[in-house]
């Protein structure tokens, strides 16, 4: 690892979470889904930012509880958070 | 950085983690893609509340968001198979599945402070070489002489090769697809933790032994520890004991 990143441990931080845990999550994909190349070569090019939103303002160390639905429909998902606690808390 | 706001002018996509709800019945939780912002302005449904700035000099903020309906497309489901609405059998196994870019996260975070505490030790020890005192026959003695100054400079010397040496034999450890998963993640939980106390010791006494210079934004480690005691908690404790 570069040393220079120890100088602005906040850039390092949001290159972590986008390039091991948005661009990692999604590249374990990318053989059966090559639908995803398109995003995640704007990611490795930076024109799209990474995030990675798992845990919630209620849900921290027991984000195994998360309360965010996507309840499925004829056309898709809804995405939806049901109280204020279920907001995701993240960078 | 205000994280999920258009503030910088450049595109963001989510990866949100969300209970899949199928027929009325929670069939556990799945990441999807969530396009949040684009150069100007949020996506419909999408809010995102920045956070008060923390002490300290990094412009790293969080923010909440929230989601108000917000329409997906089949293909925002991240699976290979976006079809597959089943249930999983063993729920959390399935979570720890989903999340597990989590697990080689928690190894990847501490890497910078090996790097800070060798920066830092490099300063102590040339401030200690070139600050002097003069002694009663007028000669210059370098502090350097001092057992005090030796000690934790030493100290931290031999803490920085050891956990410079060690890092590249746990990341060698964490990539072997052969070995087992609970083992792997203990074993990046156990090495965050250490780097960071390693580095929480050792930073703060050769700040000590820097004085009043070691105090000063420009020096370093200062602004370095800030950072860590800001977000220490973040980084010692997150997900640790979601298990």
């Amino acid at each position: 690892m570069d040393p220079i990143l120890c100088l602005d441990l906040a850039m390092f931080t949001i290159l972590a979470a986008h390039v091991s845990l948005a661009i990692g999550t999604l590249s374990r994909y990318l053989q059966s889904r090559p639908d995803l190349n398109i995003l995640v070569d704007r990611l490795l090019r930076f024109d799209t930012v990474g995030l990675y939103l798992l845990t919630e303002r209620g849900h921290g160390l027991d984000a195994f509880n998360i309360e965010t639905t996507a309840t499925k429909t004829d056309s898709g998902f809804i995405l939806h958070t049901p109280r204020e606690e279920a907001a995701k808390y993240g960078l | 950085m205000p994280a999920s706001t258009p503030a910088f002018g450049i595109p963001k996509v989510a990866l949100v983690m969300a209970r899949l709800i199928v027929d009325m019945e929670d069939r556990g939780c799945r990441f999807f893609i969530v396009p949040i912002c684009n150069e100007h302005e949020m996506y419909r449904g999408v809010t995102s509340i920045r956070l008060p700035p923390r002490s300290g000099t990094s412009p790293l903020d969080f923010s909440i968001t929230s989601f108000d309906h917000v329409h997906l497309p089949p293909s925002a489901l991240l699976a290979s198979d976006i079809s597959n609405f089943s249930a999983p059998e063993r729920p959390l196994d399935a979570w720890w599945d989903e999340a597990g870019r989590i697990k080689l996260g928690t190894a990847v975070v501490p890497a910078p402070f090996i790097s800070a505490i060798k920066a830092a030790v490099y300063i102590a020890g040339k401030y200690s070489i070139h600050r002097c005192l003069t002694r009663k026959d007028g000669k210059h003695i370098p502090i350097i002489t001092f057992r005090t100054q030796q000690w934790p400079i030493a100290h931290t010397t031999a803490v920085a090769t050891v956990l410079s040496n060690w890092y590249p034999v746990v990341i060698d450890q964490l990539m072997d697809n052969k070995a087992d998963h609970r083992v792997k993640h203990a074993l990046a939980v156990i090495t965050k933790c250490t780097i960071c106390r390693y580095f929480q010791r050792c930073v703060r006494e050769l700040a000590e032994r820097c004085g009043a210079q070691g105090t000063f934004e420009h020096n370093f480690m200062a602004r370095v520890q800030v950072w860590l005691a800001r977000f220490g908690p973040l980084y010692i404790s997150a997900y640790s004991t979601t298990t």
